[in-house]
């Protein structure tokens, strides 16, 4: 599965003189190997990695950029009506209707958008994955309530209901016993509450189909535990599905984002967030057009590059063509 | 040779059928096995045969306790298997191991075969961990001959019958006393068959092992087994030591079976190529033992008997329509197109 193996098996083969063995790979070594073939979704991933620099380093980027932290007000960046300016050398990306420098806040912006939607698809997945296997593996009573919650979830008016949540969660003292702070959190903690039912779904059908495999028969026979036989034997089979699925959550989880924060039910302000600025420069679009252009973009493109890795991840995951 | 390890009595199994997806209604059952009962001795071979869907893998997957019997007792050493739980259960899979028969779906394809081999003695905590497991890993693979060295692969670098030895390798790894073959060869290629089948014979011999082997025809079965029961649909039809079924086949299911076996030699098989549907032709005193079931399974089941196929399957066998008992197909008289039905005795038309 590592590198390693790789090449001890070429290794190994070439002493053996039996060249066929070279060409044998784990399914999960193909899966890269064609995974690594997908130009689009290579270039597509090292955007998403330059992306990640970029929301990691704010600070610095904004250093080199020469621009104000992101929630710096000049009003003296207003023009004589109280309107902002447009793009300049010292401004490339404009200012807000604050004053405030919008390169500053769509960088910050990234580090809200990918730091709520890779925690919330972390936990929607994990969450999904759990009760997916056990639905599936277990059947009967844990799979109705399991299944039953998750065609309750996909009737449910999601967005109403994660508005409500929203709003309910960012007064005060949060929600849920104050587990849900207000803020980062109750964002997090809303989308994965939405997106769990996916990553359930396909993988309790996912560990349907495997435990019908003997190799799980050989393992209950040999006395191992039902422990055991979920997370030694199905789970590993299920490392390449979760992967794929969880990178196709993200693009998903960031529109998620972006559209509470459009509505006010985001990210409480003055957080940089690409849904809020978005909101902000609806009011003032006719005479600002930046202001809603640059995290348009930045939104439009991250959202786009995930879904061509993910779509790059399934398609080595599930070849049309043999390779 | 005298004392009997597993005693099984009344085995049955009923699969529901349910219909519904919120509410379940039970609405019949798969009767899988039903009412089966025999003896296999300490050290001996029994064949379990019959044709695909008698039930044979399930019997096998209760005695393995992969499945819950509906009803009935599986006596191994005097202890009934079907009440064990927990620890004791633990302990009792110890004796009694499978070979199952598919090679790729019963190897796990993300683990190395090191690691496949050497789960069994993990679960069961044997050996040290590290060098005295990896060594007894290396023996077992010499043991059912594939190359120590290999350890480290993935069981998708293997052949089918090389996985099939992997998987011989990890029933045997805890010493078991009976293991249970469920079909080990019906999906290798014929010419490694052979060596499969004279591996567990070995095995068994140098062992100790007391084996149930199961196989849908009787020529896997014929140079392994001591005894052999003829099941035939969730029941045993005859049970009887191997030479004496050959030589006189006491149910009519047998003689089928027996009819369905290729002859090794060109010059008979003229005569085997009628095979079943010659069997069909000529055994219409047994219409009555052959029910609905057992011919439109036949029908459809041409790899019990490829041969018995090769020139294509009788156009009015396949048409066949049941009347309670009393087979039926059509026929065109003129150009009126009829059903023609068989009357009991008669005999088929040869055409
Ligand atoms: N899990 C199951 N659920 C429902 N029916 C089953 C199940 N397993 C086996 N059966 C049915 O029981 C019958 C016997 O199956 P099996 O024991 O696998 O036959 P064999 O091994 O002799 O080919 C078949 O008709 C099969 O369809
Ligand atoms: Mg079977």
């Amino acid at each position: 599965m590592s590198t390693g193996t790789l090449l001890e098996e070429a290794f190994d083969s070439d002493a053996m003189g039996r060249p066929e063995v070279v060409a044998a790979r784990t399914p999960s070594q193909r899966f890269w190997r064609r995974f690594r073939q997908d130009r689009v979704a290579l270039a597509s991933l090292g955007f998403i990695v330059f992306l990640i620099l970029v929301a990691v380093f704010a600070p610095v980027v904004v250093a080199i950029a020469g621009t104000p932290g992101p929630n710096t007000i000049d009003s003296n960046l207003l023009n004589s009506f109280g309107m902002p300016t447009g793009p300049s050398l010292e401004h490339p990306f404009g200012v807000d209707g604050l004053g405030r420098d919008v390169l500053s806040r769509t960088v910050y912006g990234a580090r809200t958008s990918l730091e709520i939607s890779i925690l919330a698809t972390l936990i929607a997945t994990f969450v999904g994955v759990i009760l997916g296997m056990a639905a599936g593996f277990f059947g009967g009573w844990v799979d109705t309530i399991v299944s039953r919650s998750v065609d309750v979830m996909l009737a449910f008016p999601v967005f109403l209901l994660a508005l409500g949540l929203a709003s309910g969660c960012s007064l005060g003292n949060g929600c849920a016993g104050g587990l849900i702070q207000p803020g980062i959190s109750t964002v997090v903690a809303v989308i994965a509450l939405v997106s769990w039912t996916y990553p359930a779904r396909l993988i309790r059908g996912q560990v349907l189909s495997l435990k019908q495999k003997e190799f799980v028969d050989a393992s209950r026979s040999l006395g191992a535990s039902n422990t055991r036989i979920i997370f030694r034997e199905i789970l590993p089979n299920l490392v390449v599905p979760i992967i794929v699925y969880a990178s196709l959550m993200i693009p998903t989880n960031i529109l998620l984002e972006a559209a509470l924060s459009f509505l006010g039910a985001g990210v409480p302000a003055p957080t940089a967030s690409w849904g809020a600025m978005i909101s902000d420069a609806t009011s003032i679009f006719e005479t600002a057009w930046w202001y809603m252009l640059f995290p348009g973009v930045a939104i439009v493109l991250t959202a786009l590059a995930f879904n061509l890795v993910g779509d790059g991840l399934t398609d080595a995951m599930n070849p049309r063509a043999s390779d | 040779m005298s004392e009997p390890l597993l005693q099984v009595r009344d085995l049955v199994k009923h699969f529901p059928i349910t219909r519904g997806v919120v509410f379940q209604k039970q609405i019949g059952a798969v009767q899988a096995v039903d009412g089966v009962s025999f003896d296999l001795m300490r050290g001996e071979t029994l064949g379990l045969v019959g044709e695909t869907g008698c039930g044979k893998s399930t019997t096998a997957r209760m005695i393995a306790r992969l499945m819950d019997p509906t009803s009935g007792e599986m006596l191994f050493e005097g202890q009934d298997l079907a009440a064990l739980k927990g620890r004791s259960l633990k302990q009792a899979r110890r004796d009694i191991q499978m070979v199952f028969q598919d090679p790729y779906s019963s190897l796990n394809p993300r683990k190395r075969v090191g690691s496949i081999i050497e789960e069994p003695l993990r679960i069961h905590g044997l050996l040290k961990e590290g060098d005295a497991r990896r060594k007894r890993v290396q023996e077992l693979m010499d043991r059912v001959g594939l190359n120590p060295e290999h350890y480290n692969r993935f069981p998708h670098e293997f052949s089918g019958g090389q996985r099939q030895r992997i998987g011989v390798a990890r029933a045997i790894a805890l010493e078991p006393k009976l293991l249970i073959a469920d079909e080990p060869v019906s999906a290798l290629d014929v010419s490694i068959q052979a060596q499969i089948l004279n591996l567990l014979r070995d095995l068994q011999r140098d062992m100790g092992l007391t084996m149930m082997f199961i196989a849908h025809d009787l020529s896997v079965v014929r140079h392994m087994c001591d005894r052999v029961a003829v099941m035939y649909l969730g029941k045993i039809a005859e049970l009887a030591p191997n030479e004496a079924l050959y030589a006189e086949p006491q149910h009519p299911y047998t003689e089928a079976l027996l009819a369905a076996v290729p002859s090794p030699e060109p010059g008979r098989r003229g005569q085997t190529s009628q095979g079943l549907a010659g069997w069909f032709l000529e055994r219409q005193r047994h219409w009555p033992v052959v029910d609905q079931l057992n011919i439109h399974h036949r029908a459809k089941d041409s790899t019990l008997c490829p041969e018995c196929f090769a020139e294509g399957f009788p156009e009015w066998l396949r048409n066949i329509t049941w009347r309670g008992r009393t087979p039926a197909w059509p026929v065109a008289l003129g150009c009126v197109a009829v059903e023609r039905e068989l009357a009991y005795g008669e005999n088929f038309p040869l055409t």
